[in-house]
């Protein structure tokens, strides 16, 4: 199979798909100039994002060491492990996360409504704010400033960017979304709608709650478990259906299965998605109603993932072909099989029963990686793939290191995801037998440890390839810029063949 | 491999998406979701009861198990007779009304020793004649017998009570102590009066 | 999948004019759903337990939970900058509860209670036990109804039996509480670190269990020498950035003995961390979470182990040691 040779790599026209819709209204702009428009707020959101994913998962990798060594780099306090974890995850969930599915948020809003981005300046700025306030949450936590609220480590003043370069967004994406030229709205849209509206309401809501007002005693668990449901739920997920639902008809050809399906998924997922996230507050000390409303709206949760399958399902039918021959449609499906998996997970691990034995353990933090790394990030690379060449109009420098990217990361999430998963169980069953010294429970989830390390690994050599991937696409973007700017200024013309050719270069 | 250029795709129509009719099927799954979530909730919820927390239930439960100690519930029992049946002549108080007769309860030497063997013959029989409590002397009043109005177990209680009231601290009576009690005086037919009880010979006295 | 109807509505309208169409539509239920979310699980848990007060404890009148000292304060600080709760939760679970049968008092009519005993199934030899060492606990693991029919036997005349609560979990057999920790029992903290992960020990009820102050300095500056063995040793990183040291003079005996031939002195921020440690607790009999309260001797009360910080009067001081903590 020639990985390269595929169209949706950025080299070469898809053929329409039957359509069953009504014709788009007047005025759409052609893809070409679509993406022509969003090519540097995106291209920038797209390369802060990669950058700190790769940093997030280099201090992962340190961690994984860390766990099954203690005296690794344990004689600085901001390398200690109880910085480096918040500040790994702020990196993937803000960092990465978040502002990657910013820019297909963008790019998605721009060509479902056939409009070319406008407001290229406020969302430079936004992009700007947002990552000088990743940064200095970042340094924040590794400094000891850390809020010690899970997913909201990051002080005041990094929250207060993080929001402002939010809301700034916010506005623009609204403002895209309301100058579309198409009336139909595709499913993805809604989902993204719905993201962009809730980061902004619980964010500021969880923080507010938190840290600049907060409320009594374990209120605060509740107020944080609310905001760790609704930012994976109902910002994050969303994202990656949007992608998944994009481009799943886009990369088979063929139109979405049902539309009425894509409405209930999204109403169920909106209703069941912000009360999810207090199944973690299961046996915890809150009062019991409120745990068990997290247990019946994760169970609940299964509703959305049913519909969910059944849509994607039915749209891939008979399209194994594409499977084959189409690396982003393999990302892409990949994320939405952990999207399964962590779901129905996230429901067998809500129940008292099964709480009581893997809570506290690493079966806990091996479901987060899986819908983290498996589900979203998947999704999200898939959606960058596509993208990237398209607005950056360069194609992929290095096809084959999307290779190494597919093979590490799956690769890397399933060994962290069993490691962490089998290790959790056997830790669960020795921690609930108290014959067991705890020492011994701690000893026993080395190996495990150990396994979940080698994964980290992976996944991080998967992402340097990516991440060098891009770097290399785009150097031959600003290449012709800076021989402009060189010509320009200094009247130095350097000679231009080595990327040219280059550009044309070998497999 | 680049012979066509990078950015051809004017052709890229936008997906599309089917209509598949309304779904009934998922709303019936829904219905069933809701429903099955409602009473979960309604089971583990603990009546949404902010003092009911993982593993308990209801906050009845937790209620039911508070340390108790059985005598402390056998002296709330016995003030539920003894507001009842007593408390009309001897007062809440416990110290009794000269208007009625009734002498005082709190302090008094016949309510409060080791063994209850006497007071349980008077509320079981009543009392006639003089007695000094207290140093005073009380005597032209009766009380009334009980032995038909209340059962062992409201005697042991009420006495429990008592005996632990208003100051008196002494062991708690049980219903196998009354119901001996009983069954040796069956024969006894008027009240009782002080002579016949001082013939009663307490345990631990000398 | 059952079809009602398929392409377009029966009525040929176009698409764009249905309610998901509709952005301004969309939005109201977007903040519908957030409504609804914010009503349910901020709104109301804030009106449950957003205002709740210390309670006072009925057995000893005291307010819990009481405030901490000022340097245990600042340990709290220390604690959350340095991300403790990344490895060690702060909440104790407990799966149920049963019921233990005590003797509280023997009385005087041995050969009687004795008899019955028997009767009851104890072995001979414990029921001699029993009534020698009275209060002592006779079955355990009974429900509540089954213990008390047993105890209505047994008391008769002064021979008194007792019905004890056991709370049940492996948290409360490692020794890491004797009781489910509840919300009145974080009212004081924050941020509230419940945590969610253990590579070490829950610490809710640290303060009951600490060994002491230079235990703990110890374990701070080096955990491999306080915890486990060769073969197993403690996966806690060694905190000794807390901590200055210098060499040894000639003659001089370390304060800490941590490491040889140096004095190693810790810093302020490991003093108010080992402050915080030792505050942690969360054992009080609260109304909510009752804590076992078995029948006591008469006799005065063994005084508390040395090193032990006196605990909190429970009703019953003199309880029977929990079980051996196993760290």
């Amino acid at each position: 199979m020639n990985v390269s040779s595929h169209p949706n790599l950025g080299h070469g026209p898809t053929e329409p798909p039957p359509t069953f819709t009504p014709s788009p209204a007047e005025g759409r702009w052609s893809a070409a100039q679509i993406d022509a428009s969003c090519r540097w707020p995106v291209l920038l959101l797209f390369a802060s994002a990669l950058a700190w994913l790769v940093l997030g998962s280099l201090l992962q990798f340190i961690i994984a060491i860390k766990l099954h060594a203690a005296g690794f780099l344990a004689d600085s306090p901001w390398l200690t492990l109880g910085r480096l974890r918040p500040a790994a995850m702020d990196c993937f969930l803000y960092g990465f996360a978040s502002q990657a599915g910013m820019g297909v948020l963008l790019w998605l809003f721009c060509r479902l409504g056939g409009i070319k981005l406008v407001l290229h300046w406020p969302l430079l700025v936004a992009g700007k704010v947002w990552n000088i306030g990743v940064t200095v949450g970042f340094l924040g936590i590794l400094l000891g400033y850390s809020t010690g609220f899970e997913w909201l480590e990051m002080p005041r003043a990094a929250a207060s960017l993080l929001f402002l370069a939010f809301a700034l967004f916010g506005l623009v994406a609204v403002v895209l979304f309301t100058l579309r030229r198409q009336n139909e709205l595709f499913p993805s849209q809604w989902f993204l709608l719905a993201g962009l509206f809730w980061f902004a309401w619980s964010y500021s809501g969880a923080n507010f709650l938190t840290v600049v007002n907060p409320v009594r005693g374990s209120f605060q668990a509740v107020v944080n478990a609310w905001f760790t449901g609704s930012f994976l739920n109902l910002w994050l997920a969303p994202i990656a259906f949007a992608g998944v639902l994009y481009f799943v008809p886009r990369l088979t050809g063929q139109p979405l299965f049902s539309r009425e399906l894509a409405i209930f998924a999204f109403w169920t997922q909106l209703g069941f998605g912000s009360f999810a996230g207090l199944s973690s507050l299961v046996e915890s000390p809150v009062p019991r109603w409120i745990g068990s409303v997290g247990t019946a709206a994760t169970v609940g949760l299964l509703l959305p993932l049913a519909i969910n399958a059944l849509n994607w399902h039915r749209t891939l039918h008979g399209n194994c072909q594409a499977w084959k021959t189409d690396i982003i449609l393999r990302f892409v499906l990949f994320g939405a099989g952990c999207y399964l998996l962590q779901g129905i997970l996230g429901a067998v691990y809500a129940t008292p029963q099964v709480a009581a034995i893997i809570g506290f353990t690493y079966a806990g933090v091996g479901k987060t990686f899986l819908t983290l790394h498996g589900f979203v990030a998947m999704v999200l690379f898939g959606c960058l793939y596509y993208i990237v060449p398209r607005v950056a109009q360069v194609a992929w420098p290095r096809p084959g290191w999307i290779r190494v990217h597919w093979v590490c990361s799956v690769a890397g999430v399933g060994l962290v995801f069993l490691g962490l998963t089998i290790g959790g169980i056997v830790q669960g069953f020795k921690m609930t037998d108290p014959q067991v010294p705890f020492p011994s429970v701690v000893k026993g989830t080395i190996m495990f440890v150990g396994i979940s390390t080698l994964g980290v690994l992976s996944v991080l050599v998967g992402q340097i390839a990516f991440l060098g991937n891009f770097a290399l696409l785009l150097q031959r973007v600003l290449q012709p810029l800076y021989q402009m700017v060189l010509v320009e200024c200094c009247g130095y013309a350097p000679d231009a063949t080595p990327t040219v050719a280059k550009a044309g270069g070998k497999p | 491999m680049n012979e066509r250029p990078n950015n051809p795709q004017d052709a890229e129509a936008e997906p599309t998406v089917r209509r598949s009719g309304f779904p009934v099927l998922v709303l019936a799954a829904l219905s069933v979701v809701l429903y099955w979530g409602g009473m979960y909730v309604i089971d583990f919820g603990g009546d949404a009861d902010a003092r009911v927390h993982y593993p308990y239930r209801s906050f009845k439960q937790i209620d039911d198990y508070q340390p108790k100690d059985a005598d402390a519930m056998a002296a709330a029992k016995g003030a539920l007779v003894y507001s009842r049946i007593c408390l009309a002549c001897h007062q809440a108080d416990g110290n009794g009304s000269r208007s009625q007769n009734a002498p005082p309860l709190a302090g008094s030497e016949w309510v409060a020793p080791k063994d209850p063997s006497r007071i349980i013959r008077i509320v079981l029989h009543g009392l006639s004649g003089p007695i000094k409590v207290k140093g005073e002397d009380w005597g032209t009043g009766q009380m009334l017998a009980w032995k038909e109005t209340l059962t062992d177990e409201d005697i042991a209680h009420v006495l429990t009570f008592v005996r632990n009231s208003w100051g008196n601290k002494a062991l708690a009576v049980k219903p196998e102590q009354v119901a001996k009690i009983r069954k040796e005086t069956a024969g006894h037919q008027s009240y009782m009066t002080v002579p016949d009880l001082e013939k009663v010979v307490l345990l631990g006295t000398p | 999948m059952l079809r009602i109807r398929s392409g377009r509505d029966p009525y040929g309208r176009q698409s764009g004019r249905e309610t998901m169409n509709n952005g301004p539509l969309l939005f109201l239920g977007i903040l519908a759903s957030l409504a609804t979310s914010f009503w349910g699980l901020l709104i109301a848990p804030q009106v449950q337990i957003g205002q709740q007060q210390p309670a006072v404890i009925e057995a000893t009148g005291e307010i819990y939970p009481a405030a901490r000292s000022g340097l245990a304060r600042q340990g709290a600080e220390i604690y959350r900058s340095l991300g403790c709760v990344e490895c060690h939760s702060q909440q104790v679970r407990q799966t149920g509860v049963n019921f233990d049968l005590w003797l509280a008092e023997p009385g005087t009519n041995r050969a009687e209670l004795s008899a019955t005993l028997t009767r009851l199934g104890v072995a001979s030899a414990e029921v001699a036990r029993a009534i020698e060492q009275a209060p002592a606990k006779l079955r355990s693991g009974l429900t509540q109804v089954e213990a008390q029919t047993i105890a209505s036997q047994i008391t008769n005349g002064d021979a008194k039996a007792q019905v004890v609560l056991a709370n049940l979990g492996p948290d409360i057999q490692r020794g890491w509480g004797r009781r489910v920790t509840v919300t009145q029992d974080y009212l004081g903290d924050y941020p509230v670190q419940l945590g969610n992960l253990r590579v070490g020990p829950d610490l809710a009820n640290y303060g009951a269990r600490s060994p002491g102050l230079p235990e703990i300095l110890k374990h701070l500056y080096a955990p491999q020498m306080v915890v486990g063995n060769a073969t197993k040793p403690s996966m806690m990183p060694p905190y000794r950035f807390l901590f200055t040291k210098r060499k040894l003079r000639e003659g001089e005996t370390p304060t800490l003995p941590v490491e040889l031939g140096y004095e190693v002195t810790p810093k302020p921020e490991a003093e108010a961390l080992a402050a915080y440690l030792m505050s942690l607790r969360a054992d009080a009999p609260l109304k909510e979470a009752p804590v076992p309260n078995p029948p006591t001797k008469s006799a005065p009360a063994p005084a508390p182990a040395p090193g032990q910080p006196a605990p909190i009067p429970a009703p019953t001081s003199a309880t029977p040691p929990p079980p051996t903590p196993t760290k």
